[in-house]
């Protein structure tokens, strides 16, 4: 490593987590100074100055930080099995810096690596991860170049767990598994699909209320989340339970979506995607936004933080473990073809191609209600920035996201053109609010980085991970956040007006609570009985990672009790 | 009528692309254009200069040097005409909607695959998945005509749903794999497992076949609508000798019923 610095001189800092020590998008420019990867305080006069980039003034933040995007694994990997045509329309070859590779809304791993980077995002979690796929989904991940990654173990309709909660399992022997879990699969937190609506569909069930008993063990989805959500609080894991509530996609469902909250009763969690379960049964059709409520409900529990999974107009495809919700929807395919399965009694997967159109009066007040849940729940800190890719549209329609979020004009221009009976039934075209550029730096930046307790990315203060992106301030919003002058990452230059530069490894993140291992001894005769992979080799090595020479591992510290998330 | 040709300058040293060379496309560029046009080869690219010698002009008319690593021939074609002088590699006509593509030698793998119109002919032998689906899709041919003198390889019209495949010589395994309609016209015999999965359309072929089970066999039978064929395929250009002269009379099975196929198995006497 040298030991020169590179100067990223007189740029406008928008960087809120840094906040504290006052930099603030208003105050005259300042330089920014990188070494060893890292941000580096302002070395003293004799230092050697490597390079010096002049900003001009252009808007500076850390890299961007996306919470929820299904970048790998089984279900990822049979969604563009089930579109082989989509890779044969979006293909691109090799061209000496990249690898080729094909897709748009199912990116093959390598792209998936060069978009986000070209588009200032640094890292992304995979949100859907089974325990069983764990190897196959950080094999898959480890072919995504340039950003770091992180996966959330689902857990929640295992049969392991359903089965000892069902036997009277204390809290701190579900605490012991909960930590086997995130130690054995590599993973950064905990996410929970429609907790024991999976599980219960195999039983012949078709929706699950937060209280109705599973068919098969009788324990309640509340019983499951409330246990899974203490688990992850007290062993310290910074991202706190990952949700994805029950009755996905039902007219109706915002009850369930508001029980869960209040269930959860001041644990802190995540519910994501949560524009998906956010509807009303008002009006001729039984299908009402109810995004006020939600939000309202959001912004009095600052337990919760919350992603949208906002969608975008167009052709993409549902990947989810709700295989219940799926199966529901199989008859909306578009093109015609879906696939459902289960996977080794551990979770499921259903993969549904999907048209979103303006024009239907569904998808329109679908489009809408994200919309609402944006600028309705007031904290940027607790909502962030997602279109659940690639069920609600593809991640590349972030930077068109974010233009309808910062002008409103342009956000009723839309809104006049979608399904007119939209306009009436929504509340979006009276809502005034615009997100600020600092809003925007929180919601995509800052926020998800403190949510998922990453200490040393999402902000630019000394010390953290020199992930930088510099904007252009356009006044065409979607023109600026689509092709940012110059993105570092680890203090690499990678791209440059959206155009990739150099390519390279971003980091696994992952999270070690303590545990008691005493769990093994139950552990192993299921597995010996029950899975087709023995105990022993289940666990994936931290050199099965680091083996591959792709970016190291990087430990998320766990919380001691006088932390705090929020 | 003006022609283009492309004369290789010496044999190609891996596959190449040649899917851009399309007479509507051309015809927009003048030749120092075309010649810097770049063509997929191996990993990396060629220009189009570098692999052919041009002559003549951009018109409605392209004519090309074959080689067995020249894959994509007419891919996508829509109108005018390709003629290929030798063989070709694979997926030649793949998706083609209209115009004439004329190959003197033979083709390799998908010949014709996913073609929605046009007419396709091969001088010589085809490859497997003539006229068939392309990987994951559930429809295979679409329309237009396939004409081959030679024989063919595996899984011939696999997911045809319209139009009409017509090979001189024998056919392998799996010929009408899954068939939904058209018609499949063999010369000579067809290999195992003919008709499986077929729902619907008709497979005629001279010479002796063993069924599969889910076909039923009806008998002998005069059927009037084979000569109304014979009059068809003896007016168009271009169709192989041994695919003529039907009698009108045949053995004929219907299947496959393990799929609710409403298919037929003709043996034409």
């Amino acid at each position: 490593m040298s030991d020169a610095y590179t100067l990223l001189r007189g740029g406008r800092v928008c960087d809120p987590a840094g906040a504290a020590d006052g930099t603030s998008l208003h105050e005259p420019p300042r330089d920014l100074y990188l070494k060893n990867g890292r941000i580096a305080a302002t070395p003293p006069e004799d230092a050697r100055i490597g390079e010096v980039i002049d900003l001009d003034g252009r808007i500076v933040m850390a890299g961007a930080i996306d919470i929820h995007s299904h970048i790998g694994g089984g279900k990822v990997n049979l969604a563009r099995l089930l579109l082989p045509e989509e890779h044969r329309e979006h293909g691109s070859g090799p061209d000496g810096l990249r690898r080729s590779g094909s897709g748009l809304f199912t990116p093959s791993s390598f792209v998936t690596g060069y978009r986000y980077a070209e588009m200032g995002y640094t890292a992304a979690f995979e949100p859907a991860m089974l325990p069983s796929n764990a190897r196959h989904t950080h094999l898959e991940l480890a072919d995504v170049p340039i950003i770091d990654k992180g996966c959330y173990a689902v857990l929640g309709n295992d049969d392991f767990l359903l089965e000892r909660l069902a036997a009277g399992a204390t809290q701190s022997e579900v605490n012991d598994y909960v930590a086997w879990i995130l130690h054995a699969t590599q993973a950064v937190g905990v996410k929970v699909v429609n907790p024991g609506g999976i599980s219960a569909f195999k039983f012949n069930q078709r929706r699950l209320d937060l209280d109705e008993a599973h068919p098969h063990y009788g324990i309640t989805p509340r019983r499951i989340l409330t246990t899974l959500a203490t688990a992850l609080s007290d062993l310290g894991v910074p991202h706190p339970l990952h949700i994805h509530c029950n009755n996905l996609g039902i007219p109706g469902n915002e009850s369930v979506t508001r029980d869960t909250i209040a269930a959860l009763d001041g644990l802190p969690a995540h519910l994501t995607h949560l524009q998906f379960h956010s509807y009303g049964t008002e009006g001729d059709r039984r299908f009402s936004s109810a995004a006020a409520e939600i939000a309202e409900s959001v912004n009095r529990s600052p337990n919760i933080s919350v992603d949208v999974g906002q969608i975008v107009f167009g052709q993409t495809i549902t990947a989810s473990a709700d295989i219940m919700s799926q199966f529901r929807n199989s008859g909306l395919a578009s093109p015609r073809k879906w696939l459902c399965t289960d996977i080794e009694c551990d979770g499921g997967c259903g993969l549904v191609p999907f048209r979103y159109r303006d024009k239907a009066f569904v998808n329109a007040l679908q489009w809408a209600i994200g919309l609402e849940l944006f600028l309705l729940i007031e904290d940027p800190w607790r909502v962030y920035l997602t279109t659940d890719h690639p069920n609600g549209g593809p991640f590349t329609s972030y930077p068109h996201l974010i233009r309808l979020l910062m002008d409103r004009s342009f956000r009723n221009e839309q809104l006049a053109r979608i399904n007119p009976d939209v306009a009436a039934h929504s509340r979006l075209g009276a809502i005034d609010r615009e997100y600020t550029l600092e809003e925007i730096a929180i919601m995509t930046r800052a926020g998800p980085a403190r949510v998922l307790g990453l200490r040393d990315r999402g902000h630019l203060r000394p010390g953290a991970v020199a992930d930088v992106v510099v904007y252009d301030d356009l006044p065409d919003r979607e023109a600026m956040f689509a092709a940012p002058a110059l993105v570092f990452k680890n203090g690499r230059l990678v791209a440059r007006n959206g155009q990739l530069t150099a390519t390279g490894w971003g980091d696994t993140i992952v999270v070690r609570p303590e545990f008691d291992a005493a769990i093994e001894r139950r552990l192993k005769p299921w597995f010996e009985d029950h899975q087709t992979v023995r105990l022993g080799n289940f666990r994936i090595a931290d050199g099965e990672i680091l083996d591959h020479g792709r970016g190291g591992l990087s430990i998320v510290p766990t919380l001691t009790a006088s932390d705090s998330c929020f | 009528m003006s022609v283009l040709s492309f004369r290789l300058k010496g044999p190609l040293t891996g596959r190449v692309d040649a899917s851009p060379l399309l007479p509507h496309r051309l015809a927009e560029l003048d030749m120092a254009e075309i010649a810097a046009l770049p063509l997929r080869h191996g990993r990396g690219h060629v220009a189009v200069g570098d692999l052919f010698e041009l002559s003549g002009r951009p018109g409605d008319v392209v004519e090309l040097e074959g080689d067995g690593r020249l894959d994509f021939v007419g891919a996508g074609l829509t109108a005018g005409t390709i003629r290929v002088a030798g063989p070709v590699g694979h997926r030649v006509g793949t998706g083609m909607s209209g115009g004439t593509l004329v190959v003197d030698g033979a083709a390799g793998l998908a010949a014709g695959a996913a073609m929605r119109g046009g007419l396709l002919f091969i001088g010589g032998n085809a490859g497997d998945g003539l006229g068939g689906a392309l990987p994951g899709e559930r429809t295979g041919m679409t329309g237009g005509r396939i004409l081959v003198h030679g024989r063919c390889g595996d899984r011939v019209g696999e997911r045809m749903r319209r139009g009409l495949i017509a090979v001189g010589g024998d056919a392998g395994a799996y010929a009408a794999l899954h068939m939904n309609a058209g018609s499949l016209v063999i010369g000579g015999t067809p290999g195992p497992a003919t008709g499986h999965g077929m729902r619907n359309g008709t497979v005629l072929f001279r010479g002796e076949v063993d069924p599969l089970p889910g076909f039923a066999d009806c008998g002998l039978n005069q059927l009037p609508f084979l000569s109304l064929l014979d009059n068809h395929l003896s007016e168009l250009e271009g169709v192989p000798p041994t695919c003529r002269g039907l009698t009108g009379r045949a053995r004929r099975w219907l299947g496959d019923r393990g799929f609710g196929g409403r298919g037929e198995l003709l043996a034409c006497l």
